[in-house]
Order: structure tokens, then sequence, then C-alpha cells
């Protein structure tokens, strides 16, 4: 999908103005946040869970190329194929030569972030390949041709209400407003899809290293109909969902959905080990697995390691402040929230993605809420402080001038005398009111050109006649006899 | 292309300084995510019953082959069954089951997909209004049903009818999630999981809250999941 992630400001301003997506936002993060807390609450051990988990993806990171291999040596033993993407391009061309090689036509999809990062469905549109999304949520996307706002929950910038009639406009669905009459009406769209198609896809929850399994969760039965019914499965999943053992993936299985709609467990945990085996009825007698880079080795290479270690649960987007309020699609690329506010400006370029990093308020909210204690908040400061190198030379030589000016008095002072008089000559010339220029009632200034967008979005009131230092040092010299009697009272009253 | 591939992105991670060289060590004992103090037989069925309900599946406890068989039978009937997607009975812990299942003119699909006749398969078990399959195990304390794939346990029965029935022994029912993973590492874990191409864990009927976050049941699975337990 196209990265609009710069245009974050105005975007916002228009989400803000959207009273459907406010409805739906308020709606959407506040019950998933709360049912987070409700069961992650119920654990006693909850802080130490936390932990465990975090230490198995952080083990998970430590080992990274060596549990890539033995995943590749197992997966490859269990009657599977293993392929390597390095970036989005390499994915989709392995995909394509897989439905060359197998004549492949139809396929149905269980819902995948993977594969809305490397743009998957434009890619099969292309070549003639028809594919169904199976989510509802992602079924919902498909058909109103727009894309998802939300890592678990894809719809939730829309209302029922839009829902209900984006269902009489493309599937000629008497309109309802009843989330179960449209439900049911999907489920007998999406039957013939799974009987005809020729393969299923799918992305990955969990890479299980010591015996080569790929894990997904549907809640729905979609990602266990499009992996059951036709004769290839395709995984796509990013490098970073590795965990060594199974004891790590029992673990995590928990925390993922306690963290991401606060379920105690998904309904369906799905776990592929190879295709099927002889004997078997039913299953894929091909399955692929395409293990996607696609930027992680940068990351991982970087001093952003710890973003790696994301479960994708989406916790950090219901708990966030900016999240609730700006929706996902804001954030201008697959990945919203505070998590994508790391991820996007990591794998698509900081330039590409300024605003994000400052999308945040810092209140800790996502570090609270994610189940392997990342530390988003430290990132985005982090972020915020790499963007200085790609920053305009103007704004570096201001930004450099003001370190000086603010640690030298002098230069302050004299600084300061300046842009009062300036300021003042500056409102006169623009005729504001006498009480502003007395500066009882401040109105705002225009800052000429490069400063122009400073005041843009924030008000720049004329300074002040009197500086607070001169004032300062008037008052000093008028009380300084009272002070040092008050000082001499003191002194007497302790001995 | 793939093999260049592969070896520039391993060693690029190779070729990193390894991060987080502090990480924990590995437990030597995980702490469950779950509490059950009472691990006995009769406290594990209670459990497992009771988050069947919380998740609306639907429990019943019967004593006995008989009885169990006759629970099935009423079940079916239920849901006029005339047509039932089934494992292979030999893996459906009870006997007499099939017997009562045929005489009662209900249709046995133990649909086979590896054929050139995939879709005509697949189109009549979807006609199927009942899938009836047994479990490899059962977790008490998230209320999952544990299915792995083999000769005779297809993927299909536990998924693809709107009604699934499993019937599970109680000494099948084990503590929780972790306590079934123990059970592998200690048969051999590797070698356990190899044997199937496919597990999955069902923890009751197919949901969705992609709507506003309202919950339906019956999405793409079955919305409902009735599960016989017998003592």
């Amino acid at each position: 999908m196209e990265l609009t992630a710069n245009q974050f400001s105005q975007s916002a301003v228009i989400a803000l103005d959207d009273i459907d997506l406010q409805t739906a936002l308020d709606r959407g993060t506040g019950n998933a946040d709360g049912r987070r807390r409700t069961v992650m609450g119920e654990l006693p051990l909850a802080p130490a869970l936390r932990q465990q988990g975090r230490g198995a993806k952080l083990r998970a990171l430590h080992d990274l190329p060596d549990l890539l291999e033995q995943l590749e040596r197992n997966v490859t033993a269990a009657g599977g194929t293993v392929l390597w993407a390095a970036d989005g391009d390499e994915a989709n061309r392995h995909v394509l030569d897989i439905c060359a090689r197998h004549n492949l036509k139809k396929g149905v999809k269980s819902k995948s972030m993977a594969t809305e990062e490397i743009a998957l469905l434009p890619a099969l549109a292309a070549a003639g390949i028809e594919m169904v999304e199976t989510d509802l949520g992602e079924y919902i996307v498909q058909i109103d041709e727009g894309h998802p706002s939300h890592i678990v929950m894809p719809v939730m910038h829309m209302t029922k209400e839009q829902i209900g009639a984006l269902f009489m406009d493309k599937l000629d669905m008497p309109y309802t407003n009843d989330a179960g009459e449209m439900t049911r009406f999907i489920r007998g769209v999406l039957r013939d899809k799974y009987i005809e198609a020729d393969f299923g896809m799918s992305g990955g929850n969990f890479l299980i290293a010591e015996t080569g399994t790929v894990v997904i969760t549907t809640n729905e039965g979609n990602g266990r109909l499009s992996t059951s019914l036709p004769k290839v499965h395709i995984a796509v999943v990013g490098i970073e969902k590795i965990i060594p053992t199974w004891e790590d993936f029992a673990t995590l299985i928990q925390l993922l959905p306690r963290s991401a709609t606060g379920q105690r467990m998904t309904v369906y945990v799905n776990g592929f080990t190879g295709a099927a085996r002889p004997g078997e009825p039913d299953g894929p007698e091909h399955f692929y697995l395409i293990l996607l880079d696609n930027g992680r080795s940068d990351i991982y290479a970087s001093e952003y390691t710890e973003a790696l270690a994301c479960i994708r649960c989406g916790a950090c987007l219901n708990a966030c402040p900016v999240y609730q309020n700006v929706g996902g699609h804001t954030y201008g690329w697959v990945y919203p929230g505070p998590i994508g506010a790391i991820i996007t400006p990591l794998l698509k370029g900081i330039e590409n993605a300024a605003p994000l990093p400052f999308a945040s308020s810092l209140c800790g909210a996502c570090k609270t809420a994610c189940p392997v204690d990342i530390d988003i908040p430290d990132m985005l400061l982090k972020l915020r402080r790499d963007l200085q190198a790609v920053q305009t030379p103007f704004w570096k030589v201001s930004m450099a001038g003001y370190g000086i000016a603010f640690s030298n008095p002098l230069l302050y002072q004299a600084g300061g005398k300046i842009a009062g008089i300036a300021s003042r000559a500056a409102s006169a010339l623009l005729g504001e009111s006498a009480d502003a220029r007395d500066g009882a009632l401040p109105s705002n200034l225009p800052m000429p050109y490069p400063l122009d967008g400073w005041t843009q979005n924030r008000d720049f009131p004329p300074f002040a006649a009197q500086s607070f230092g001169s004032w300062w040092r008037a008052r000093d010299s008028s009380t300084q006899s009272a002070r040092t009697h008050h000082d001499a009272s003191d002194k007497g009253s302790d001995s | 292309m793939t093999d260049s591939s592969r070896d520039r992105i391993l060693d690029k991670l190779r070729a990193a300084r390894r991060p987080f060289p502090d990480a924990p060590p590995r437990p030597a004992r995980y702490l469950p995510v779950t509490i059950q103090p009472d691990e006995s037989p009769t406290a594990l069925t209670e459990r497992f019953m009771a988050e069947l309900v919380t998740l609306k599946a639907e429990p019943f406890l019967v004593d006995g082959d008989a009885a169990a068989c006759e629970c099935v039978m009423t079940l079916l009937a239920s849901h006029d069954t005339r047509s039932l997607l089934a494992w292979d009975f030999a893996h459906i812990p009870v006997s007499g089951l099939e017997n009562m299942v045929r005489a009662a003119g209900i249709e046995i699909l133990q649909a086979d997909t590896h054929d050139e006749f995939h879709a005509e398969t697949l189109r009549a078990a979807e006609g199927a209004q009942v899938g009836l399959t047994g479990a490899d195990a059962a977790a008490a304390t998230t209320g999952t049903l544990i299915f792995t794939t083999g000769a005779g346990k297809g993927r299909i029965p536990t998924v693809l009818a709107p009604v699934h029935i499993a019937v599970v022994r109680h000494e099948q029912i084990v503590p929780r999630i972790e306590s079934w993973v123990a059970g592998m590492r200690a048969r051999g874990l590797a070698e356990t999981v190899r044997q199937h191409a496919n597990f999955c864990f069902v923890s009751g009927p197919s949901r969705t809250g992609d709507i506003e976050m309202e919950l339906i049941l019956g999405v793409h699975g079955p919305g409902r999941v009735q599960v016989v337990i017998v003592r």
C-alpha cells in the first residue's frame, strides 16, 4: 500500500472530524483494551509470565540465524519446501512461481500482515490469479478496496452501519445493521470459494524452530479451512516470528489472545509441520514456507532489534491515546499504532515517516500493555534523535544556534531583548490591539519563512514588555532587605 | 536466486553483533499460564466443562459407552442429521457407535480429498449437518480440544460442518496446554510432532468480533461445539 506516513498531521485532522470513525474507534479500542486488562488481571503471575514470554523472544533473536537454519532443516525433513525472500518482490515472485508450477488459479487466504506488507494481492491480480480474503474483516476490506486499520481487527475504522451499506452496494444484500445477519451472509458467500480453491495462503504467528512447525491463529475457522481444503498451502512469514521451543510456544500462544482480544485462547490454533502425511485423508499435498526478510535483517543489525520481539497482538494500539483518536489509517502504512510508529520508519526509511515517532505522548501505556514488555517509548525517543540526521540544514543550524544561545547567559539576555523588541514592532506593524502590545491579551504573530511552519499549528504571542529577567532583578533588589531579616529570624528559631 | 537470498540474509544476520547477550536462559521450569490447584480427574472434568460453557460450547458428561452412544445419537437426531462427516470410528473412543449411526440410516462421509475428485468430495462433505470426531487430548483450564492428524483423522470433520461433536474420555483431560506439550516432550517431542502434518487447538465454537467487536458464533467453522465426556 502507498506510504503516506509523512501526511500524519493532515490525516489526523481529517480523522478527528470523522464522526463515523470516532464512533467505531470508541466502540472498538475501548472494548479491546478493557477485555485485555480483565483477562491479564486474572493471572496472579502475569508480570513473571510477561518476562517468560519476553525471554523466549529475546533468546530467539540472540540465536536468530541458527534457529532459522534449524527451522529450515525441520520443515524440509517434514516434506515442506522453504524459500527465502530478501524483499516483497521476491516473496511475490516465489508465490507466482509456485502458482505456475502447480497451475494454481484460485486461492483463499487467511489474514496476514506480512502479505499486506508485500502487497501480495495486487501482484496476484496482475498475474490473473484470484485470491479471496476469508477473514470477515479482511474480506470487508477487500470488497471495500481499502486497507486494514488494525493488525488484529482490520475494520476497526468502520461502523456496522457502513458495513451494511457496503454489503448492499457490493453484494446486493438487503440492508441491515445486524452483525449476525451480515456474518451469516458472508459465511454463505465464502463457502464456494473454499471448495473451488486450488491453494490456500496464510501468514504465521509463530515458527517453532525445534520441529519446523508454522503456527497460525484464527477465531473464525477460516485459517483452518483455507489450509485444510486446498491441495497447496503457502505460508509467508517474517523471519522474526521464530521461537526456539514448544515450551516457549505454550507460553506465548496464551499471552497472545489475552493481549489481542482479551480471550483466554484463540478458537483455532493451527500448526503445520510440512505437507500431509501418507494416509492422512485431507490437508495440503504441497507445503511451502516463504521466509520474508524485507528489511528485518537491517532492524536486526540496528539498535532497534527489540522491535523484532513484537508478536503483533495489537495491545499497544488499543491502549494508545493517539491511536484511540486518529485510528490506523492515519499512520499511513501497514503497521499502525505505537509499534507501527517504530516499524514503519525502520522498514520504509525515517525520512518517509518523520511524524510517526512524534505521534506519541510518551505516556508509556504501550509498554505497560505489551505482553513481551517492549520498550516502545524508549525507541520512539531514539527515533526522534535519529531524525536529526535527516533534517534540513537550516533546521540543524537553527537548533545548534539555539543550543549556544541558551547555554550562554549574556547571549540569552541579549537575544531575549532583541526578540522582545522585534516581536512588539511586528505586532505594531500588523495592527495588533493595544491590549496585546501590553502583553495582557497576547494574540498570534505569523512568522516569516522559513519559520512559518511553526506558526501554522501553534500560537506565537508577542513578547511581554518587560522580560522575566529584568522583572526578577528589580524584585530582587526591592526585597533584599526583607529577605535578610527573614533569614535571620529563621536561624533564631532553629537554635 | 533463492540460494543467494538465503545466504545473503543469513550472512547479514551473522555479521551483526548478537543482540541480547543478557537474555534470560531457558527456564528449567516454565511457569504455567493458568492456575488449576486440584488436578484430580473429577476436578479437571469440572473445570473443563465450566470453561466449555464460558466459551459457549456445550459439554455432556456421561457414564459408560452405552450412555455415550445414546447421547451422541440424541444429539445427531436433534440436528436432523442425514449426512455425517466423521473420523474413522476406531479413533472415536466409544464402542458400538458406528453400528448405531448406520442403523439410524445416517450417511457416513469419510472424505478423502487426495484424489482427482477433490471438488466433488468437498462439495459432498460440505452438505453434512454434523462433524463427528474423537480428540487427542483436552486441556481443562482453557476448554481446549486438541487434535492431531493421521490416517482416519482428518482436519475437515473438525471444521467444515455447522455442528462439531467431539467424544473424549475423561482420562484424556490434562490440566492445561503446557501439560500436553510436557507429555510430548516426555515421549520424544521431535518424533511425536513429526508424525502428524497438523495439530489444532480448538477452544469453543467459531466466532468473530470483526464488526464492532460484537460476538457472533459460527462464521466459517462450526457455530456449535458439543463435547461428550465419557467417564
